[in-house]
């Protein structure tokens, strides 16, 4: 309905000047070009929109676009040329060329859109006396800023009458003051905005059409009110309730009872103002106020008072902060040197064939620490705070001199081959561990050039154990145990997505293998700690 | 004599140059006298002193060369008039004692001479002052005016450094009213076949003092085209304004003219050629290119004119 309401008014104010550009001379050419390159579809639109805002008589005097222009110049003759003629020379025969086709105004329309709406020049050329006026209007609706831009270069000064019981109100015209009722003053043509005021009644606004140089009235009879407020809120959109009940947004000018009531004023993103007022009869409050923004959120404006979208430009984005850009990395990979130690006294891992029954069992008395060093690899993915390591890998050797007691598994008993029993202990041992870990989840967050994350999941780890001297268990041993794990890792970016790292670990030993020795002691591989230091890149 | 003013100036024979560089180069002139007079050929020598005098009148000691070479020559009448011009312009030139004996001898000779041309000095004093009151009323052409007086006083042998002084007085006048005449026809103003024409003669003297403007040739041409134009000669019409056209290409009127003819004519496509290579972007060549595509295709002149009426009626955005 809205739409049919704004083709008919605009529809009635531009055939209003389409009949007063040609009334009683001749016809009016209407010319449409592109304002910018690509968007030739603009021109059928603007003309299909002259077209249906010019009925009747208006649109028989009309010639829109160059295909009616070659339609009405058919079989036209111009026998003799300005210009060209023995007797009369000139330097320009355009404007007497232009006349004589029978043109008494050419408008020439440049239309085109951007992020602020439509925008139309217009350009009004009377050919008979050479005179040319341009507008220019943008509107998010293209046929009110095409009649913004025509209204103007068509500029026929109208009456309006304002009358009002009791006089003395004071008359807004498109909210700028004009006059005190009872008014007659001069108004530009088109569809206005009409608001009477006076102290202590209600207003009364009301959208008028003002017709080429015609007259509107609007008489109005105002109604007391007891008491009155007027309150103006911003920023846009603002809701205003008074007593708990939406009245509306921005602005709310009405009658009240007297006495006292509550008035609360919210918007998105901006801090509530509520106050109570106490009104007497036959006064008048007037409150405006802008609610303050609350610190760290966005503040937008979305629509204007008219319910129009207000489209702004956006500015240069602010540059962005160190831990923005660390969120930005969706992915690493790093390396990292690494120290871990054996949380235990024992460590298993098994023989493998037909002789495979001997499993080591626990550290001997000569072995003075169980601490590991080793290289580590690992490449992860990230969203923005939850990732996933896709796959980890750490080798470990022993830093010092360790030793194993030799055991078997269960229900089995001690090795022998040829004859020979396996001997009960392997002193010294080389120690060599792998631990494969993949697809844990991952949480980080990022402040300054620095990211904290933290990793769960299951380690796999393996390797061999190797008696240094030993000739009877050639093949080493093979440790095969299944970890929980944990991770916190500490990484500071150093230069774009280059950044050092620091990480410690605890892994805690869910299923592995168990041995046994002669006393019926049994035994598994214990947990692990460690910490890594290392490089990485995240990108 | 030569100075045949009204009518059929175009067609009249081309008269010698009276005054200033027209006439000749004066150094030129009197190196070629000199050499003459060394083979005692001085009635040559005279002709070239003579001339030389007539190029450049200001340079005095022509007129003691001329003065010599005439004696010689037996020219005694000459002689004694050109020693009298020199000696009365050259009050204090070290030859003046030398030539004061040589013009008191002259004068002895011509008193017992017989044969020698008559003395015109009286004639010369009258016809000189015949020409200033022309000049003054600005009867430039008509006979007895000043271009005539002029003509008179070099065809008589008048010597004397005004002649540059008189010579530049008429070129200027001639050339103000030529000129008034081309100004107002580029401005379209009407004026008749006669006074178009009349321009002509006027370019020719002051060709002929050594006043004549470069582009003298294409005036002539153009006036004498609208002339014709206006006489509805169309093919006289053409060739004069391309005749103009082509002696001076800066003046576009010259080739906006042919074409106008040429429309005239009924000659419109030739004409929109025409116009179209030489006014590409001139508002009129732009009119009858779009009422020239209206005629052959309503939509190609739509569009003409639609391209027409935003490139000039529609203003720039401030």
């Amino acid at each position: 309905m809205g739409t049919n309401l704004r083709w008919g008014t605009v529809g009635v104010v531009l055939a209003s000047l389409v009949a007063t550009a040609a009334y009683g001379q001749g016809t009016t050419l209407w010319l449409v070009r592109p304002l910018y390159p690509g968007q030739e579809a603009l021109v059928e639109r603007t003309e299909k929109a002259l077209d249906k805002l010019m009925p009747g008589d208006a649109r028989k005097e009309a010639v829109i676009g160059t295909k009616e222009l070659a339609a009405a110049m058919k079989g036209h003759r111009q026998d003799e040329l300005p210009c060209f003629s023995a007797e009369a020379r000139c330097s320009d025969p355009i404007d007497p060329f232009v006349a004589g086709l029978g043109f008494d105004r050419v408008v020439l329309v440049q239309g085109g859109q951007d992020e602020v709406g439509v925008k139309f020049r217009v350009a009004s050329y009377e050919p008979k006396t050479g005179k040319t006026a341009a507008a220019t209007s943008t509107n998010a609706v293209l046929e009110k800023a095409l009649l913004g831009a025509v209204a103007k270069v068509v500029p026929v000064a109208s009456t309006l009458e304002v009358k009002t019981t009791p006089a003395g109100a004071t008359v807004f015209v498109d909210d700028v003051k004009v006059g005190v009722t009872p008014l007659t003053t001069q108004v530009l043509p088109g569809e206005r905005v009409v608001r009477v005021d006076l102290k202590l009644h209600q207003p009364v606004e009301e959208a008028i059409i003002i017709p080429i140089r015609g007259t509107a009235s609007l008489a109005k009879t105002l109604e007391k009110v007891a008491a009155r407020i007027v309150i103006t809120a911003g920023p846009s959109g603002t809701t205003i309730s008074i007593d708990g009940q939406p009245l509306g947004k921005d602005k709310v000018d009405r009658g009240i009872t007297p006495g006292t009531h509550t008035i609360r004023l919210t918007a998105e993103n901006h801090k509530d103002h509520e106050q109570q007022i106490t009104v007497k009869a036959e006064e008048q409050f007037v409150l405006d106020k802008t609610l303050e923004p609350i610190p760290g959120m966005a503040t937008t404006h979305a629509v204007t008072k008219d319910g129009q979208p207000v489209f702004e430009r956006p500015g240069p984005p602010p540059p962005a902060t160190g831990a923005e850009l660390i969120y930005e990395k969706r992915a690493y990979f790093q390396a990292s040197y690494e120290f871990s130690s054996i949380l235990g006294n024992s460590l298993v891992g098994r023989r493998w064939g037909d002789k495979g029954v001997g499993r080591t069992t626990a550290f001997l008395p000569s072995t003075p620490s169980r601490m590991l060093m080793g290289v580590g690899a690992e490449y992860g993915t990230f969203g923005r705070n939850f990732g996933l390591t896709v796959v980890g890998i750490s080798y470990l050797t022993n830093v010092e001199r360790m030793a194993l007691g030799v055991g078997f598994g269960k229900d089995q008993t001690r090795e022998t081959s040829m004859g020979v029993i396996g001997p009960t202990e392997i002193d010294p041992i080389r120690v060599h561990l792998i631990t494969i870990r993949a697809v844990q989840p991952q949480w980080r967050i990022a402040f300054w050039k620095m990211m904290i994350s933290v990793q769960l999941g299951l380690e796999f780890r393996t390797g061999q154990i190797l008696g240094t001297n030993d000739t009877f268990y050639k093949d080493g041993f093979m440790p095969l145990d299944l970890l929980a794990s944990g991770r916190l890792n500490a990484r500071v970016f150093v230069v774009d997505g280059l950044y050092i790292m620091g990480s410690g670990n605890f892994t805690f030993l869910i299923a592995g293998q168990e041995a046994t020795d002669e006393s019926g002691d049994r035994f598994t591989s214990r947990h692990q700690w460690g910490f890594n230091v290392g490089v990485g890149y995240g990108f | 004599m030569l100075l045949l003013i009204a009518g059929a100036a175009s067609a009249a024979p081309a008269a010698d140059p009276m005054v200033g560089p027209s006439v000749g180069n004066a150094d030129t002139l009197v190196s070629e006298g000199s050499k003459v007079f060394n083979q005692k050929k001085y009635p040559k020598a005279a002709e070239n002193f003579l001339k030389a005098t007539r190029a450049n009148p200001s340079n005095v000691n022509t007129y003691l060369q001329l003065a010599r070479a005439a004696t010689l020559a037996k020219q005694l009448t000459r002689a004694c008039y050109a020693y009298r011009v020199y000696l009365k312009n050259t009050p204090d030139s070290p030859d003046r004692k030398k030539a004061a004996a040589e013009s008191d001898q002259c004068e002895r000779q011509l008193k017992g001479a017989k044969g020698q041309a008559p003395d015109l000095t009286q004639k010369y004093v009258e016809t000189r002052a015949a020409f200033f009151a022309s000049l003054e009323k600005v009867e430039l052409l008509k006979a007895g005016g000043a271009a005539e007086s002029l003509r008179t006083l070099v065809d008589d042998g008048y010597l004397g450094p005004d002649l540059a002084d008189m010579a530049a007085k008429l070129g200027a006048a001639v050339l103000a009213e030529a000129d008034s005449i081309h100004k107002r026809a580029l401005a379209a103003e009407k004026q008749s076949a006669e006074t178009l024409r009349s321009a002509r003669p006027m370019y020719v003297v002051a060709a002929d003092v050594g006043a004549s403007p470069p582009d003298a040739k294409a005036r002539m041409a153009f006036l004498d085209g609208l002339a014709e134009l206006s006489e509805r000669d169309y093919r006289k019409a053409e060739q004069l304004f391309s005749e103009a056209r082509k002696a001076d290409s800066s003046n576009k009127e010259y080739a906006f003219y042919e074409g106008l003819t040429l429309y005239q004519a009924g000659e419109k496509g030739r004409a929109l050629k025409l116009l179209d290579s030489e006014l590409k972007d001139d508002p009129r060549t732009a009119v009858l290119r779009v009422a020239q595509a209206l005629g052959n295709s309503p939509d190609t002149g739509a569009v003409e004119l639609e391209k027409l009426l935003f490139s000039t009626r529609y203003p720039p955005e401030k």
